[in-house]
């Protein structure tokens, strides 16, 4: 459902340059714009809605028949609605605000793994507790931090750490709407045994919604203007990719998303993923630091090589190397036409959004054939989905939709295209 | 009774088989990168993962696709397209009208067999011989009719079905496909009565068939046929060359029947009685292609196959795979829509032997709405001919000369030999086994004595030795024997010494775990009979002849009198043991595992993972299989999916079903980090 678009009351006059020409623009209803009484403050900041803009969270998907722009739009919509300024209410927007006024983003006051899987297994409580400031990001690769496999497999890239081109890791998030979560607690599939003995098959309702997020973190002479930023305290590591067990304080700043959705008539989720679009082209020639690209590596074929030693786990750096060494990247698989169509005319849209302009999406995946019981897996659609900061090394192969059909919370046990029970644990007796 | 003369539904629609290709031979570009037999990278075969990889990407010098084929992709997964049922009733009563028209036919794939959930995945498509090019077999889960949480019908039963009739459909086939965008496969499945889940017991045409007390179960016949790749090879280069890394699945039409299966029919293969079409072209300026003819430029016929069965008052034959269609289909990737015609042959004669019995029109634009079936009532006179005589049929002379130009003649095969047994992995150290063949004179018991001649041989391009000692004693013959009892051929005939260098080639080109040729007598009266075939062991050590010893091998069956009747069936045999040395991603040996020592990650890799990470793409994508930390995430799920509690459902992995026993222990040490106990 599109938003109203607030601006047509007065925003003929008062945000022509800003949305004049927003396509797709509908018609506000009286009602909605006399229920809206709003100061001329907040008039100029509000969110419109558009079909690339959406303050709300999409829930208009196109149908399975649509052409890849209509789902890209789709994709952008939901990238908007979660980038709009969190409201009181956890996961919920403030649409009083402009896009990119704010990090404190709807799907940054989604609840992360660790608020959904607590320590000692036990229930997770209400949705809407207060978000902990203090946390400590320490997530660098898809290997989990106690070694436990299983943890390890999706959640974060294959292959390892992912180091940028000023030496520091890449920081990774992953987080879940109030209808995950609430289907999660509701469930009692909070912990591993839990989720091991629940008897219903896994079914996570409509627009249930996860995110997976990946930082890197802002050095001087990186242009802060271009990213969605954080401060944040990280974990360091040595040479051999080992927690230092030191911390420190940065600015992160926002490389990648993932966000997926279960949406309605899609038991097989939409798939979206976007990237700063500084990522893999050479910024030197703009005079700003590269962020993880090398002309180097992509010129001799040594870029989007995972820096384990024969791809092995746990990871050890590959000879000559450490775990500041550079993973210097570059993107395998071009982003489609129609796609970088639908980026330039929202990055054009959102270019009075601070930072939002600098993001694309690279593709959405999403089943051809979402509701065929003889084709479970619907076809995925494009084949290949991969985020050159998520799935660095597995590029050419990576498929969102054909990785997370595997997600299961033991053998036969499938979890609904979810890999967020591998944070499971088990529950602690006091 | 069965699909023939039993109640029936028939549907149509289209068919997407997404089978990967890079295992159809193991020699790439004159040097062999792969051992298919102990599935590995040889030894010696220094390149990197990237480097293979890329090569198998590369477009093949003729132009035609990759050197992986035209899909390096393919996931393997089999599922029908807007298939919907089309007619259902009686034989000779079969109405368009019936309640369940239109609505919807889905073959499933298998439900988890530990939790009962799912599924999760279509049925797979999976070759026992990926060389050979005369079976495939397809895993299936159960069938669905009709949509939502209250289908029409939905059966769960774990099965297999295996091709047969292997014939031209289609006189041309499509450009830039291979050439068995001509061919037919015909599939038959069985479901027991206790399978079914649910069904509608309001709908007539399921009543009809669920209702029938002799009924054992439910029997699915399907063919496909006009099928090609999907993506052309400039489109699939290009999508390549970007790294979209897409599947190209070969697409084409099924037309399909639904029908009560009953005691003593064969499950997995079609019923009836043998007919055997031959179809010649007499207008030599529109020959399809070099296929059709014989040296002498002289047309060669093209060989279909038909089913017939004869009741008191309907002789009922399916002509699925009996009638040609001229052309492909102009649109390639156009599947559901309505199929061209069949050639028209108009006015068929049908004749009990030498005796006319009557004469039908050809159904050559709506057979796939009636699953190419036909009904001919017959009165007690005509019964009796044709249940003493031969079937023959024949396209009318005024036919022959007008449009098509082409003629049709129908022979009842004298004697149909066929056997569930078409697809075998032989069990780990089997020393032999039994098949049992069906063997039908005129549909019934045989009426005289037969001697049936039965002869291991290739089923495909294995073995696979270097044959370039023989490349001047051939003297330009290029016929190679398949199977021990060929004799020599024509062409080697003038030859000095023609028969010592046959044998030697037989020597070298004949796998040596099947059995020996023998002959088996069939007695009159009979209908079965039982070969015992034994299976050689590897002599000491085991692996130095591994593609004799070991490998894919068929074995084939012919009456001696009747030697256009024939039958075959493909056997695999796994290695004991694991190649002596494999390469690792870098392409540098990786010494092999130690008994007693624990199995590192690059030992798994080298001597069990990376065949499939290089052939089987499409496995990476749901699991990465070049990287520890994701087969080690994955672990449990391995564990399981390659265990026999898997074995017999569309989830067992690897999907080809190539992993010897030996790689799956060692695949399993590693997972459960145990020493390596060979």
């Amino acid at each position: 459902m599109k938003r109203t678009p607030l601006y047509l009351a007065i925003g003929a006059v008062v945000l022509p340059a800003l949305y004049a020409c927003a396509p797709g623009a509908q018609q506000v209803s009286n009602q909605q714009a006399s229920s809206q009484q709003v100061s001329s403050q907040q008039i100029e900041s509000a969110t419109v809605d558009s079909d690339i803009i959406s303050c709300e969270f999409p829930k208009d998907v196109p149908a399975a028949n649509a052409s890849q722009a209509e789902f890209d739009r789709y994709s952008w919509r939901m990238f908007t609605a979660l980038n709009q300024a969190a409201g009181d209410y956890r996961g919920t927007p403030d649409c009083a605000q402009p896009l990119g006024s704010t990090s404190n983003t709807v799907w940054r006051s989604y609840k992360q793994v660790g608020e959904i899987f607590l320590e000692d297994g036990s229930s997770p409580g209400p949705w809407n507790s207060a978000i902990n400031q203090q946390q400590v990001w320490s997530s660098i690769s898809k290997v989990s931090e106690d070694g436990e496999t299983a943890e390890s497999t999706i959640n974060q890239p294959v292959g390892g750490w992912l180091t940028d081109q000023q030496g520091n890791p890449t920081y990774y998030q992953i987080a879940a709407n109030e209808v995950s979560y609430n289907y999660i607690v509701n469930n009692g599939i909070y912990n591993k045994e839990g989720a091991e003995s629940f008897s219903q098959k896994i079914n996570f309702p409509d627009y249930s919604v996860e995110t997976k997020a990946s930082w890197r973190i802002m050095e001087p002479g990186d242009d802060q203007s271009r990213y969605l930023t954080t401060p944040a305290t990280v974990e360091t590591f040595n040479d051999e990719g080992d927690k230092r067990g030191v911390t420190k304080e940065v600015v992160l700043g926002l490389v990648g998303l993932h966000i997926i959705t279960k949406a309605k008539g899609y038991p097989q989720w939409v798939w979206a993923t976007f990237e700063q679009v500084d990522n893999v082209t050479d910024q030197s020639v703009y005079g700003r630091p590269n962020s993880y690209f090398n002309l180097e590596a992509a010129n001799d074929g040594t870029a989007n090589q995972s820096p384990c030693k024969n791809h092995n786990f746990p990871c050890k750096p590959r000879p000559g190397t450490v775990f500041s060494t550079p993973d210097p990247l570059t993107r395998l698989t071009p982003i489609a036409a129609e796609t970088g169509a639908v980026n330039k005319e929202a990055q054009t849209e959102l270019s009075a959004n601070k930072f939002m302009q600098y993001y694309e999406l690279v593709t959405t995946q999403r089943p051809k054939y979402p509701n065929d019981p003889g084709n479970p897996s619907g076809t995925p659609t494009p084949a290949v989905s991969a985020n050159t900061t998520m799935e660095s090394y597995i590029q050419p192969v990576s498929s969102c939709m054909d990785c997370h059909s595997t997600a299961a919370i033991q053998p036969g046990q499938r979890s609904d295209f979810s890999f967020l029970f591998l944070h499971a644990k088990s529950v602690k007796q006091p | 009774m069965g699909i023939l003369n039993g109640p029936r539904i028939n549907f149509w629609g289209g068919i997407r088989t997404n089978v990967a290709l890079a295992n159809n031979q193991q020699i790439f570009s004159g040097e062999k990168i792969v051992d298919l037999v102990n599935p590995s990278v040889v030894p010696g075969m220094n390149h990197t993962d990237e480097s293979i990889v890329a090569f198998l990407q590369e477009p093949t010098l003729e132009g035609y696709f990759t050197k992986g084929g035209w899909n390096y992709y393919g996931d393997h997964q089999v599922s029908f397209r807007d298939a919907k049922v089309s007619s259902a009733g009686m034989p000779g009563e079969i109405k368009t009208t019936a309640a369940l028209v239109d609505t919807p036919v889905f073959l499933l794939g298998s439900l988890d067999p530990k939790t009962g959930e799912g599924p999760f995945a279509s049925p797979v498509m999976v070759d026992l011989d990926p060389t050979g090019s005369t079976s495939t077999q397809i895993y299936v889960g159960g069938l669905q009719i009709g949509t939502g949480d209250k289908p029409k019908l939905l059966i769960r039963h774990n099965t297999v079905c295996s091709s047969h009739d292997l014939n031209r459909r289609i006189i041309a086939g499509a450009k830039d496909s291979p050439d068995s965008s001509m061919i037919n496969g015909t599939f038959q499945l069985f479901f027991p009565m206790d399978s079914v889940v649910e069904w509608d017991q309001q709908d007539e045409s399921l009543k009809a068939i669920i209702g029938d007390p002799q009924a054992t179960g439910i029997v699915l016949r399907f063919c496909m046929f006009e099928m090609n790749p999907e993506l052309t090879t400039d489109q699939l280069v290009e999508q390549y060359k970007d790294n979209m890394s897409p599947s190209n699945p070969s697409i084409g039409r099924v037309v399909g029947t639904l029908a009560a299966a009953y005691a003593g029919e064969p499950k997995s293969c079609p019923q009836g009685r043998l007919l055997r079409g031959e179809w010649r072209d007499y207008d030599t300026q529109h020959q399809a292609s070099s296929y059709d003819y014989q040296q002498d430029n002289k047309p060669q016929a093209m060989n279909t196959t038909g089913y017939a069965e004869l009741s008191a008052s309907c002789l009922s034959m399916d002509t699925l795979s009996l009638m040609l269609k001229a052309k492909f289909r102009a649109e390639r990737t156009n599947i559901t829509g309505p199929i061209d015609p069949n050639i028209d042959m108009g006015c068929l004669t049908l004749y009990a032997g030498a005796t006319e019995v009557t004469r039908y029109n050809d159904q050559p634009s709506d057979y796939y709405l009636y699953g190419g079936i036909i009904d001919l009532p017959v009165d007690e006179g005509q019964h009796t001919a044709l249940a003493s005589s031969a079937i023959r049929i024949s396209a009318s002379a005024d036919k022959s000369a007008g449009p098509g130009r082409y003629t049709l003649d129908v022979n009842e095969a004298a004697i149909r030999i066929y056997s569930e047994s078409r697809n075998t992995y032989l069990d780990d150290g089997a020393t032999s086994f039994d098949m049992t063949l069906e063997i039908r004179e005129l549909g019934g018991t045989l009426k005289t004595d037969t001697t049936l001649s039965c002869s291991p041989g290739r089923s495909g391009l294995l073995p696979q030795p270097d044959l370039s000692e023989f490349s001047t004693k051939m003297a330009g013959c290029h016929v190679l024997p398949q199977t021990m009892t060929d004799p020599v051929p024509a062409c080697l005939a003038e030859t000095p010494d023609a028969e010592a260098i046959w044998n030697s080639l037989k020597e070298v080109l004949m796998p040596k775990f099947l059995g020996t040729p023998q002959e088996i007598s069939a007695a009159a009266g009979s209908s079965q009979v039982t070969i015992n075939i034994s299976v050689a062991s590897a002599p000491v050590p085991e692996n130095e002849m591994p593609y004799y010893y070991a490998g894919i091998a068929a074995y084939k069956i012919k009456a001696v009198d009747a030697p256009e009747t024939n039958y075959f069936a493909n056997f695999r045999k796994y290695p004991s043991v694991l190649t002596a040395s494999a390469p690792g991603m870098d392409g540098q040996l990786v010494a092999a595992p130690v008994v007693g020592e624990e199995v590192s990650w690059e030992q798994v890799y080298a001597y069990v993972l990376r065949f499939y990470y290089l052939i089987f793409p499409a496995m990476s994508k749901r699991m990465p299989l070049n990287f520890a930390d994701v087969v080690n995430g994955a672990g449990p799920q391995m564990l399981a999916r390659t265990s026999d509690t898997y074995r017999d459902t569309s989830l067992y992995m690897p999907i080809v079903r190539s992993m010897t026993p030996v790689q799956v222990r060692l695949l399993h040490a590693y997972l459960n980090k145990e020493t390596w106990q060979g």
